[in-house]
């Protein structure tokens, strides 16, 4: 039992020490973006939850799987910065593979063809989520509660743009 | 540098339990789940796996 427990802590370990240094830098990365990137433009783009705007979520997250690992810091980030919940929950498994480097290895897997197709029913299997994610909250099924760096520290975020736009709880 | 580094930190705050979770997750499958089963199942080689 406790051999099994101590294996299980090991393993993990050995997967973690194997690429810490990429979710390091992908939490760098997305403290850049969020203080980077002007919010007002992201929202206008991220922000909402029509079928619009999931689809070109779905075709960004695609596109996200730039950096290994760094998907999930990337969609912190961008949820951070007011992308909509529906848009987070459509980046996220559209990204099709971790990184490009596997993204090869899928293509010389299964060869062009199936690797579009692939990719594009991840993009239409990421999108459904995210308008079936759109409908609940609309409906307010689901709680549509966010927290964000303005509610986690509200004095640094005191006057802005984040705190104006009522990111708080109800 | 500095703003950006602190939204870091936030947000590993955030994140990191979840990506804790996750690496206990692949430990306890690499441990549990036997590797020529996943081959079997997947028709990829386990080991071609390189991450999580």
């Amino acid at each position: 039992m406790w051999e099994t427990v101590l294996q299980i802590v090991v393993e993990s370990a050995q997967f973690f020490l194997k690429v810490w240094y990429w979710i390091a830098l992908g939490f760098v990365a997305a403290g850049f973006i969020r203080e980077l990137v002007p919010q007002r433009p992201l929202v206008r783009m991220l922000g909402g939850s029509s079928s619009g705007t999931i689809v070109k979520a779905s075709v960004l997250g695609v596109f996200a799987d730039f950096l290994p690992h760094s998907s999930l810091q990337l969609a912190i980030s961008l949820f951070d910065l007011g992308a909509s919940r529906a848009t987070i929950l459509t980046v996220l498994p559209s990204t099709p593979w971790l990184c490009i480097v596997e993204s090869i290895s899928l293509l010389s897997f299964t060869g062009l063809g199936l690797f579009l197709v692939i990719v594009v029913m991840t993009m239409v299997a990421a999108a459904a989520g995210g308008l079936i994610l759109a409908y609940l909250e609309k409906e307010r099924i689901i709680e549509t509660w966010r927290p964000t760096t303005a509610t986690i520290n509200p004095q640094r975020h005191r006057g802005s743009k984040a705190a104006e736009a009522g990111w708080s709880r109800p | 540098v500095v703003s950006a580094l602190t939204y870091s930190y936030t947000f590993l705050k955030l994140g990191g339990p979840w990506l804790a979770l996750g690496f206990l997750g692949s430990g306890i499958a690499k441990t549990l789940l036997p590797s020529d089963a996943i081959t079997a199942y997947s028709g990829i080689p386990y080991t071609l796996f390189p991450s999580p």
